[in-house]
């Protein structure tokens, strides 16, 4: 289900670009015509679909684990938005019921708001704020089976740097902080995954000026 | 910009269908700490693990221990799990006692020692042809001294030769207990007969006028518990199985243990049984055996059983024929049950009794623990 809704969406970023390409070959030019054309720097986007992905790491108990991060946005002018799912990738095992170790997993799916605050030629700075909800689950290790389960809210405001080495294409990195509200697990409390987080990820766009 | 909406609709399925899984939420009945921490040893209790594990205790599906208020053993072994519904065979007569203390409590049945023919007016024709049934009492169903011929301790449930088994061939099965062959006036000699329990089931539904018998065990004592984790099944005429009927998880099994631990109340001091029925159905009614006492559709180890087994650890307990068994033991403030699927075993000297005598047993070694 899920990879066939990122495929639909997938889908329908390439029928959009096609469709602008064919929009563009459908002007006829007349031979006699002179045509100029500049093209213009292509670091000025003003509005676009983008996708993201990339990795955060973010804080588990006393340490630090990765999260995958899958993103859909939006962006107008200097303001953009968007869909993301976030997926902890760590290993984190303890022995939570005894005598079973189990595995801990969680992923929450989060809405983006942000505004870019910062843009020169291939260097931009945003400013941005997420809210997400999600599920914490104990696995037990012998058998994969999830064993218990915690809904909470996160709350993440973050900085994000892009470059943009090629067009369309831009590298980022982030630094946040991640607040956990509402989770009610066994071993793990709120301020367990609170805390500052860092991560870095690729991010590809269709813009348009 | 005019794909907006469809972008935006897409990206919201996504996220939905990262966070809308269901999974099972965490039991909010018990705490959970470490055997040590309660006076179990931990290292007794990972050998016993292991050998559950191994299958050297046959077929042992889940184990639980809870103790001082604390779950501190939880696993399941042979591919269940926490949610895995297990038939528990006679331990569902152990409902049928509590339900009975509720309908006594709400004024139902006045007392013990009113004969049931008042409230069976569809076997009339039974207590015609055997007046001396017309003498059987709560007290004697419960008592396993309601007098008729019934082989359920001599002769494994499971065989064709077994009354038990016969029983469920038949479409009534309320009807054909009570219409067995009278061996003895009613409190006269003890036979073990679980097939009593579903005369209660139909004397119970005769009563409930207002909702099903179901309902009730589901509103009065099973909600208040937060069960979740079960389900019923009928005899052919559509009374309410309440001698094996009851197929339930391994965890909300030991919720009904913890409340008789408890005397009737639930973890959050709530009342739901009362106090005088959980002790009279706890403490031994009759002898049976010289190890096994009878409480009422509960079991009572003998001071000699304890003397020799459990270094006087006193402990009551219900099982199944296939060794579904909460063991309770009051003064460790301690329920154990073990989710056993052993047919053709002895229904009191099995593997999960044995279970239960190595956890006993890990009480004792609890100082050696690091």
């Amino acid at each position: 289900m899920k990879k066939l809704l990122l495929w639909l969406f997938l889908s329908i970023s390439l029928t959009l670009a096609y469709g602008q390409e064919v929009a563009m070959d459908s002007i006829s030019v007349q031979s006699n015509d002179t045509t100029r054309v500049e093209k213009e720097p292509f670091i000025k986007f003003e509005s676009g679909v983008f996708l993201e992905t990339g990795f955060q790491m973010t804080p588990v108990a006393t340490g630090y684990g990765p999260t995958s991060q899958l993103f859909i946005g939006l962006q107008y002018k200097s303001i953009f938005g968007g869909f993301g799912v976030y997926n902890y990738r760590g290993d984190y095992q303890t022995t939570v019921i005894f005598p079973t170790n189990f595995n801990l997993a969680y992923k929450y799916g989060a809405g983006r708001l942000g505004v870019r605050a910062y843009d020169s030629k291939n260097f931009e700075i945003n400013a941005q704020i997420q809210y997400g909800k999600g599920d914490a689950v104990w696995i037990r290790e012998s058998n994969d089976e999830k064993f218990i389960r915690s809904k909470f809210d996160i709350i993440e405001p973050q900085v994000m740097a892009l470059f943009t080495p090629i067009e369309q294409v831009k590298l980022f990195a982030t630094l946040g902080y991640k607040s956990m509200h509402n989770l009610d697990f066994v071993h793990l409390s709120n301020k367990d995954f609170s805390g500052i987080t860092f991560g870095f990820g690729i991010r590809c766009g269709i813009y348009q000026q | 910009m005019r794909y907006l909406p469809a972008i935006v609709l897409i990206g919201i399925i996504i996220s939905s269908c990262y966070v809308s899984e269901e999974l099972p939420a965490d039991q909010k009945a018990w705490g959970y700490d470490f055997p040590s921490s309660v006076g179990l040893s931990n290292s007794v209790l990972y050998t016993l693990d292991n050998q559950i594990d191994s299958r050297n205790y046959a077929e042992i599906n889940g184990l639980i221990i809870i103790k001082d208020d604390k779950l501190v053993f939880e696993n399941y072994y042979n591919g269940h799990s926490r949610a895995s519904l297990h038939p528990i065979g006679r331990a569902t007569t152990s409902i049928a006692a509590l339900v009975l203390g509720l309908l006594i409590e709400q004024g139902y049945i006045a007392n013990l020692d009113i004969p049931i023919s008042n409230y069976l007016p569809e076997y009339q024709n039974i207590f015609d042809s055997y007046p001396s049934k017309k003498n059987i009492t709560f007290r004697h169903l419960l008592s396993n001294q309601m007098g008729v011929s019934w082989n359920e301790y001599t002769v494994n449930t499971e065989r064709a030769e077994s009354d038990f088994y016969q029983m469920k061939l038949q479409s009534d099965w309320a009807g054909y207990v009570l219409s067995l062959n009278q061996e003895a006036p009613p409190g006269l000699r003890l036979v073990l007969n679980s097939g009593s329990s579903m005369i209660l089931a139909k004397i119970f539904e005769n009563i409930l006028s207002d909702v099903s018998l179901e309902e009730f065990i589901d509103n009065e004592l099973f909600k208040p518990l937060n069960m979740t984790n079960y389900e019923w099944s009928y005899d052919p005429s559509g009374t309410l199985d309440l001698c094996t009927g009851l197929s339930i998880s391994t965890l909300d099994f030991t919720r009904i243990g913890y409340l008789m631990l408890n005397e009737g109340r639930w973890t959050d001091k709530r009342r739901i049984i009362n106090r005088d029925w959980i002790l009279d159905c706890t403490l031994p009614q009759t002898p049976f055996l010289e190890d096994l006492d009878f409480g009422y559709f509960w079991w009572v180890f003998t001071d000699q059983f304890n003397s020799i087994y459990t270094n006087d650890t006193n402990a009551f307990w219900i099982t199944g024929y296939r060794g579904e068994s909460i063991f309770i033991v009051p003064e460790e403030n301690m329920v154990i049950t073990v989710m056993a699927n052993n047919p053709y075993s002895n229904i009191v000297y099995n593997q999960s009794l044995n279970v239960y005598l190595k956890i006993i047993e890990s009480l004792n070694f609890s100082e050696q623990d690091s």
